[in-house]
């Protein structure tokens, strides 16, 4: 059967809907209204010119169609009027301004961003869409896999989900590891290119909860269409939920080693200790081989490196200052009982690595 | 009619049976030719050769769209698929088109000219670009390139270990042959134009035509060097591994877009100029009216190719170009719209008062006026910088350029075959299958092309293989489209190959048109006017007689 050429899936004003011409139902930012009202301002001045220079036509053609091959012209018919012509340059001149004017303010709203918003890192590269909350501390990601593709539900399934909170500004800190790609939300109208080597930026603000889609627009190779995700509004509360499921670093890293590494690298760890045996200048000792060993401090008393050492290092750095080394280690690096349990795992580790 | 006195044979006074067709015999009498005419035609066959290749892949596109997920091939060929049918259609069919073919064979003869001014500069841009066309047909398919017409960086540069590596390169190379051969055509004309016209022929006594040729040719002869130092820093950074366009080497990616779209946007006038020019003459000839408003007409042609140059950044809009950039480009974006509406205002007018007939050629310049004001008006949308970043590289771009492109430079270009066919050829071809061809690819266009307004407005972007379920309704009414556009197209041109062996010979000036080259016989012969005609307005029609026992026009005397 042959499918229905003004097939449709919104409920809005069915004389809107009618037109071919137009936007997807949803509008859920605040530029969203602007763009689209600029948008069919365009469209229907275009109809009236479109419509109006097809009729003219269309009459021109029935009146004055030629009877007879040897049919000649009035000679008198002009062939040129200044004031036509005029009229011509200067109307269309006038209305375009609007356009442009509308146009250039509401985007430089999209492309100024909001001081205080909350932030997200998106990564591109061939063929997903990474986002980062909390500067790193959750990470959501996903991959379409055997989808059918008649099927939507099936699609939404496997897509990775930017979850954003409503009715907070929400600024996008986007970088690609390969290629261009683009982001593009069309419920919020606005788009992005992702490019390699460089951070752009996206904002909007989500005035209704609900799941939309995000496409990749620029064209990136095999799976470019398959660059999708899903944008997910939620009220406050269910963000919050979201927030700390991502970042939950047992739920990320069950492995008490793997935790470990992980805290290591992303809390500072590193720039101060080394993993090669040999300590780091003006930094503190190496962890390589450490554990269970015996220590001795400045104030020429000593300790087995164990769990507890470890953790009170950490809590109260201060307290057991290790020969040949400064008071530099800053409090409160870690704090949470998975935390320590990461990190003493990850030590205790190393000395099983080392003998291998 | 018989009171009447008339010039009966062309200008020329040569006899009748010696035209250029059958003025040398054997095959390499055409090859070796340095006859505008005969270079001409070949060019002709060449570029409806390359636009039914670029068809091909067109339907092969379309097919596999039929359907999300697998419909006929996989990714990585539809890929190719779309990439190929991009650049054959606009570096092999529309750039030349117009210009070189059916500009090779009329623009001496409108001049009253004998040939081009270096006709072996001519030749040698066809051979030239032949060469150009292998080349690029061979790097685009034995490198199975699939980065889009437009071979953006990083994508095109990096490969992952494909073997694609280099195909960029002999990719911009093959269009750098085609460009250079773009650039002996436009000197050509440029100086033909400035140096060749007959007596009386006054600037603003040239036909439209010309003033649309001599626009295109500044253009090519200005925007097509810019490929030749884009070519050279792509060489550069690969071999020398500076960076330029790599960000691995520390190079810009989006510089790259910046030199595609200095020459590629003004390339686009390069596409459509010559269109508006056949369609002036169009108009005129089958209005039997003086065209309206010839100067700012011909004004407008310059300003367009002027203007032309300087909004490359309108495609650049969400790529992070910098906000000033962005709104400089779309103010001076929206300048280029008022000439193009000046043009369509002025056709219209010639409509008024004249005398229309509705051949082929005729209902492709309506076919022309239809789209190309669709194409026109869609493109404020896109000018305009907050709606454009909701549309840009969606459909609502795939369409608005196909209103253009394909509504303005096939259309024309169909129009004028058939326009000038008789003078080609010294056939008529049959008018019946003509218009239906006509209205086949006004049908099929909209059917392929309104469907994908729809899409885009609504977020579907381009380039995409699989698509999400509630597009497919709009994607298969655009292949029935595409199919029924593909049947127009062949159409069109069986009945131009019908009309060689079956045609009725075709009189010296069949439509009544009052430019020089209806004035000399059909076909032309080798020289096309022994002694340089002299020039009065080549709008007035009112010198024209019909003529029932030729079914021709006549002159005056
Ligand atoms: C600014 C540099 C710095 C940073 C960052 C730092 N440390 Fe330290 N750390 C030191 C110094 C210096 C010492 C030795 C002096 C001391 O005992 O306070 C030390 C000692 C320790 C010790 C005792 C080791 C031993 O051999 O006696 C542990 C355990 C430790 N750090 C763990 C950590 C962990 C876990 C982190 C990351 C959350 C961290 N440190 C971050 C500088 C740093
Ligand atoms: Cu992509
Ligand atoms: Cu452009």
């Amino acid at each position: 059967m042959l499918p229905i050429l003004l097939a449709s899936d919104s409920n809005t004003d069915p004389w809107l809907n009618w037109f071919w011409y137009q936007m997807p139902p949803q509008q859920l930012s605040p530029f969203a209204k602007g763009v689209d009202a600029t948008y069919y301002f365009i469209y229907y001045v275009c109809v009236f010119f479109f419509v109006a220079i097809m009729a003219a036509m269309t009459y021109f053609c029935i009146r004055y169609r030629r009877k007879h091959p040897g049919e000649m012209v009035d000679k008198n018919a002009p062939t040129h009027s200044s004031f036509l012509e005029a009229a011509w340059s200067i109307i269309p001149s006038i209305l375009v301004v609007p356009m442009f004017y509308w146009g250039f303010t509401d985007f430089m709203d999209m492309r100024s961003m909001p001081d205080g918003a909350y932030n997200i890192g998106v990564t591109g590269q061939k063929w997903n869409w990474t986002f980062s909350y909390g500067n790193g501390k959750g990470i959501v990601g996903g991959k379409l896999e055997n989808v059918d593709w008649h099927d939507k539900k099936s699609i939404i399934r496997d897509l990775p989900a930017m979850h954003v909170p409503v009715n907070t500004d929400i600024v996008l800190t986007m970088n690609s590891k390969d290629v261009l790609h683009s982001f593009y939300i069309p419920v919020f109208r606005t788009k992005q290119d992702v490019v390699p080597g460089r951070y752009t930026k996206l904002w909007f603000r989500a005035d209704r909860t609900g799941q939309y889609d995000i496409f990749c627009t620029e064209y990136c190779g095999d799976k470019h269409s398959e660059m999708l995700a899903q944008l997910v509004v939620d009220t406050q509360e269910d963000f919050d939920k979201f927030y700390n499921r991502v970042t939950n670093l047992v739920i990320l890293f069950p492995d008490p080693v793997k935790r470990g590494e992980y805290l290591f690298n992303t809390r500072g760890c590193s720039q101060c200790h080394s993993l090669d045996g040999s300590p780091k200048a003006n930094g503190g000792p190496s962890f390589l081989g450490a554990w269970g060993t015996e220590v001795s401090f400045e104030d020429g008393t000593s300790a087995k490196m164990d769990e507890n050492y470890i953790r009170e290092s950490v809590v109260n750095p201060q307290a057991k200052i290790r020969k040949g080394f400064g008071k530099i280690m800053s409090v409160g690096l870690l704090s949470k009982d998975e935390e320590f349990e990461g990190i003493i795992a990850f030590i205790r580790d190393l000395n099983e690595k080392a003998k291998k | 009619m018989a009171t009447v006195d008339v010039v009966r044979s062309g200008s020329a006074g040569h006899t009748e049976t010696d035209n250029y067709l059958t003025h040398s015999k054997g095959l390499l009498s055409w090859l070796l030719t340095l006859d505008h005419k005969r270079i001409g035609v070949m060019y002709l066959i060449a570029t409806s050769a390359a636009f039914l290749l670029g068809g091909f892949f067109a339907l092969m596109v379309r097919t596999e769209l039929w359907t999300t997920g697998r419909t006929i091939m996989n990714h990585d060929t539809y890929n190719q698929m779309f990439t190929l049918h991009g650049a054959v259609m606009v570096f092999l069919f529309i750039i030349p088109g117009i210009p070189a073919a059916l500009g090779n064979f009329i623009l001496p003869i409108m001049l009253g000219a004998k040939d081009v001014a270096f006709p072996r500069l001519n030749l040698a841009s066809f051979y030239l670009w032949m060469m150009g066309a292998t080349f690029f047909l061979a790097a685009l398919s034995f490198t199975g390139l699939d980065t889009g017409w437009t071979f953006y960086t990083p994508y095109s540069t990096t490969d992952f270990g494909t073997g694609k590596d280099n195909a960029i390169i002999s990719a911009v190379m093959g269009v750098f042959i085609l460009g250079f051969s773009s650039i002996f055509t436009g000197l050509n004309f440029l100086v033909t134009i400035h140096t060749m016209r007959p007596p009386g022929m006054t600037w603003f006594r040239m036909p439209l035509f010309l003033w649309a040729i001599y626009s295109t040719a500044i253009i090519q002869v200005l925007a097509t060097p810019v490929l030749a130092i884009t070519l050279l820093l792509l060489l550069v950074e690969k071999t020398l591994g500076f960076g330029i366009f790599d960000p691995q080497l520390g190079g810009d990616p989006v510089l790259f877009q910046h030199f595609f779209w200095f020459y590629s946007h003004p390339a686009v006038y390069i596409m459509i100029l010559p269109a508006m020019g056949v369609i002036s003459e169009l108009i005129g000839v089958n209005c039997r009216r003086h065209i309206f408003g010839y100067r700012f007409i011909a004004y407008s042609s310059v300003a367009i190719a002027l203007l032309g140059f300087l909004v490359w950044g309108h495609h650049m809009f969400t790529s992070g170009q910098s906000k000033l950039a962005s709104v400089v480009f779309s103010a001076i974006t929206f300048s280029v719209a008022i000439p193009s509406a000046i043009k369509i205002f002025n056709w219209l007018s010639t409509m008024y008062k004249g005398s229309i007939t509705f051949n082929a050629p005729f209902l492709y310049a309506l076919s022309f006026m239809f789209l190309f004001t669709i194409g026109g008006l869609t493109g404020l949308f896109l000018a305009t910088l907050s709606v454009d970043v909701h549309l840009h590289d969606t459909y609502f771009v795939v369409a608005h350029f196909h209103y253009v492109m394909v509504g303005g430079a096939l259309t024309s270009f169909l129009g004028g075959l058939f326009h000038w066919w008789p003078k080609i050829s010294g056939k008529m071809y049959s008018e019946t299958p003509a218009r239906i061809s006509a209205l086949l690819v006004f049908l099929g266009f909209n059917l392929t092309f309104l469907p994908q307004f729809v899409m885009g407005t609504r977020g579907m972007p381009r380039r995409y293989y699989n698509y999400l379920p509630e597009f497919e309704p709009f994607h298969q009414w655009s292949t029935i489209g595409a199919y029924v556009l593909g049947a127009g197209a062949l159409l069109a041109f069986a009945t131009v190959i019908h009309s060689i062996f079956r045609g009725k010979p075709a009189p010296m000036n069949p439509w009544g048109g009052a430019s020089l080259e209806w004035t000399c016989s059909s076909p032309p012969p080798h020289n096309n006017f022994d002694k340089a005609p002299s020039v009065e307005d080549c709008y007035d029609y009112d010198k024209l007689v019909w003529d029932e026992k030729t079914g021709g026009y006549l002159m005056r005397k």
